[in-house]
């Protein structure tokens, strides 16, 4: 079943076109002996902790600033590695499996702009519930077009009448003579699949999940993205890097002599610059001139942990880094000056960033009811829907729908993506998941874990 | 006489202290076991709640046993005579006065060897229906579908039929009762309520579903049999599963069965 080939080595990982049965989530440092370590830690560490920086005291971002730093993907990148992955399967109707927040239906959007295909744009929830008076094929499929949908879950709604568009789509797909390739959400997969909704002729595969490498290079790629100022980012408590490539941009470095590398200020109000001297070594020189040679480190558990949290989703990861980002109050992130950009290859600009073992992630509240669940996996299985759409699910009262979500909301566990569209808050999903796999709802389980 | 007289004549001061401070440690003890168990039964999750709501009547009972073991041997300084003299005693006293607690006793002590049923199972005990909510040793305390505290002495299960619906699991069935007028075509009205409890929400959907049909002189009998995620709301499941599936087959102009319940059928 593994397609592998030579140059596999080349496509990101994101970019893999597998079959479901190869899927694998990352592992983080949660063995047996990391857990025993850290609760002797916990057991015996001090009570006053020695943090670097202490992350309160650092300013947060604004929103255009953040999409500077960290911007949201194009996945423009992406669309020459997918296109290659499509040449290696032999398909003629292809259904791709998309977890949520993997970033699998953009990247087929994309690709779609490129490609000769006809993107087919979802229904409306009212088409939807009205289709069973109709009697004809809501869309016409023109025999010489090759087809694509990137959501197919937006084609249904969880209702007696909401399920007959979805059919008659399927089958006719099914029997297209051309090529056809189709993006469904693993939820909405999964629910197809119990109420054996006929996917007859598809092959079905997946996109792999990212690692920890792929992680790193992709975030990476978008940081340098949209501006040219170079960013260190450090943790807080240990004042470490988070990520190893920049370690060696730091010592490959700049022209010699360019002095300022990035400055950095303890809490015992000492400030410190770390500078490059002329061989290229670099050195903490403190107020009083002191110089002492330095070394910067990399802690990598936190991409560890986050990869493994986010089980390996990279959209899961942006929220939650972009999140966790600060800036020292002091440090000056204007972009658009001209001696800005004057200086901007002579400088370092430090971000830090919160620890992992200080992240909070959003929790599942205690006695959470069946309405409030079923919200949950709604809002999951349909990618998103509007309160009355929530409503009609639930077979209860908006207004009765308007306090849960206000109570989830309250909670971090949903937002409003679009005008009045809600959705699951990504750095929630993964304890939304296990939870709702606890409490017997069908989940998205197709992934075999290492 | 005087020997029985004896053995708590016997009893000095500090071992009456200590025998109330005994007691004190049971109740104080069984304070804590239920307690404790209220707490797991709240904050566990569903799946494993029902494994550890087990313990409690089994610790409870490990308590009491323990605890009354302690007092007879405090009060009868156990020699031979004593033990035997007690024994003979309690055995003639409680066999007259307490045949059908000690019954129901006895019966408590085998459901908790046995386990045919436990705290949080959906269980029907002469006609009672409803979720255990504890096992004591004399008595099953349960909460009915309409909110009813109902007590069933354990004496119950020597003779009585017991229908446990859930068995320890959380995987529950429940029947909804649908009845049509005959004249319809009972093939796309089972395909409608199948897809309909297919697509209720509060369904489990790993778990098969079933419609068995029945036709009644004057109306058909549809049955579908179908897990709810929860089984503490079966009865609000029930009632949301049958309001969808009469949108749904009204919508079609089937029509459902007028007949008077007295004159139909089951």
């Amino acid at each position: 079943m593994n397609e592998k080939v030579e140059d596999d080595k080349d496509v990101p990982n994101l970019c893999r076109v597998i079959p479901l049965e190869d899927y694998e989530i990352p592992q983080g440092p949660r063995e047996v002996k990391e857990k025993i370590g850290g609760l002797f830690r916990n057991l015996f560490k001090s009570t006053k902790e020695e943090n670097f920086l202490s992350y309160n005291k650092l300013n947060s971002f604004s929103l255009r600033q953040l999409d500077n730093i960290l911007p949201e993907p194009d996945w423009e990148e992406m669309v020459q590695y997918f296109q290659k992955e499509l040449n290696k399967i032999d398909y003629k109707k292809l259904l791709l499996i998309n977890k949520p927040f993997s970033g699998t239906d953009q990247i087929v959007e994309k690709w779609v702009e490129t490609a000769n295909y006809k993107l087919l744009t979802p229904p409306t929830y009212e088409e939807i519930l009205n289709y069973h008076k109709r009697k004809d094929n809501v869309f016409e499929l023109g025999e010489e077009e090759n087809i694509a949908i990137t959501n197919l879950e937006k084609w249904f709604l969880r209702h007696h009448n909401g399920l007959g568009l979805l059919e008659n789509i399927v089958q006719n797909l099914s029997k297209h003579s051309n090529e056809v390739i189709i993006v469904c959400q693993s939820w909405a997969w999964k629910f197809f699949k119990i109420l054996n909704i006929p996917f007859t002729n598809f092959e079905q595969r997946i996109l792999q999940t990212m690692n920890e490498s792929a992680l790193k290079h992709w975030l990476l790629n978008l940081m340098a993205q949209n501006n040219r100022k170079k960013f260190l980012y450090r943790l807080t408590d240990s004042g470490d890097l988070i990520f190893e490539e920049q370690l060696s941009l730091v010592e490959m470095g700049e022209e010699k002599g360019d002095k300022i590398k990035t400055k950095i200020e303890k809490e015992n109000n000492m400030e410190q610059l770390i500078v490059q001297d002329e061989d290229d070594e670099l050195k903490l020189k403190t107020k009083e001139g002191v110089e002492e040679e330095i070394q910067l480190k990399v802690e990598d558990k936190f991409m560890r942990n986050l990869i493994a949290y986010a089980q390996g989703l990279p959209m899961i990861c942006w929220h939650i880094l972009r999140d966790n980002l600060r800036t020292r109050p002091d440090e000056d992130f204007e972009f658009d000056k001209e001696e800005e950009v004057k200086l901007e290859r002579k400088r370092f600009y430090t971000i830090w960033v919160k620890p992992w073992k200080g992240i909070t992630m959003p929790e599942i509240p205690k006695n959470m009811n069946s309405e409030e669940n079923i919200l949950l996996d709604s809002l999951i299985l349909h990618n998103g829907l509007s309160k009355e759409k929530l409503a009609l699910i639930l077979n209860i009262e908006s207004k009765k729908v308007v306090s849960i979500i206000n109570y989830l909301e309250t909670h971090g566990l949903i937002r409003r993506k679009e005008e009045d569209v809600l959705n699951i808050v990504p750095s929630a999903y993964p304890n939304v998941r296990d939870y709702l796999r606890s409490v017997g709802f069908l989940i998205d389980n197709l992934e075999v874990s290492k | 006489m005087t020997e029985t007289t004896d053995i708590f004549l016997n009893l000095s001061i500090g071992d009456l202290i200590l025998l109330a401070g005994i007691i004190i440690g049971i109740f104080i003890l069984l304070k804590i076991n239920k307690v404790l168990f209220n707490h797991i039964k709240k904050k566990t999750k569903a799946k494993q709640k029902y494994k550890y709501l087990s313990l409690q009547p089994i610790i409870r009972l490990i308590i009491i046993a323990l605890g009354t073991i302690w007092v007879l041997i405090i009060i009868t300084q156990p020699s031979e005579v004593n033990i035997i003299t007690l024994l003979a005693a309690m055995s003639i006293a409680l066999g007259f006065a307490f045949k059908d607690y000690i019954s129901s006793i006895i019966a408590g002590l085998i459901s908790l060897y046995e386990k045919n049923y436990q705290e949080g199972d959906w269980i029907e005990i002469n006609g009672v229906y409803g979720e255990i909510e504890a096992i004591k040793l004399r008595t099953i305390k349960m909460r009915t579908l309409d909110n009813t505290e109902v007590i069933i002495p354990q004496l119950k299960i020597w003779n009585t039929t017991i229908y446990n619906a859930n068995a320890g699991s959380r995987n529950l069935m429940c029947v909804t009762n649908i009845y049509l007028d005959p004249n319809h075509d009972s093939y796309m009205v089972k395909e409608i309520m199948e897809r309909v409890t297919f697509i209720c929400p509060y369904t489990q959907l790993e778990k098969p579903i079933k419609i068995r049909v029945n036709e009644l002189p004057q109306s058909t009998h549809y049955r579908i049999k179908s897990y709810p995620l929860d089984p503490t709301e079966q009865g609000a499941y029930k009632t949301n599963l049958t309001m969808r599936v009469k949108d749904a087959l009204r919508e079609r102009g089937i029509k459902f069965s007028d007949i008077p319940t007295r004159y139909r059928s089951t």
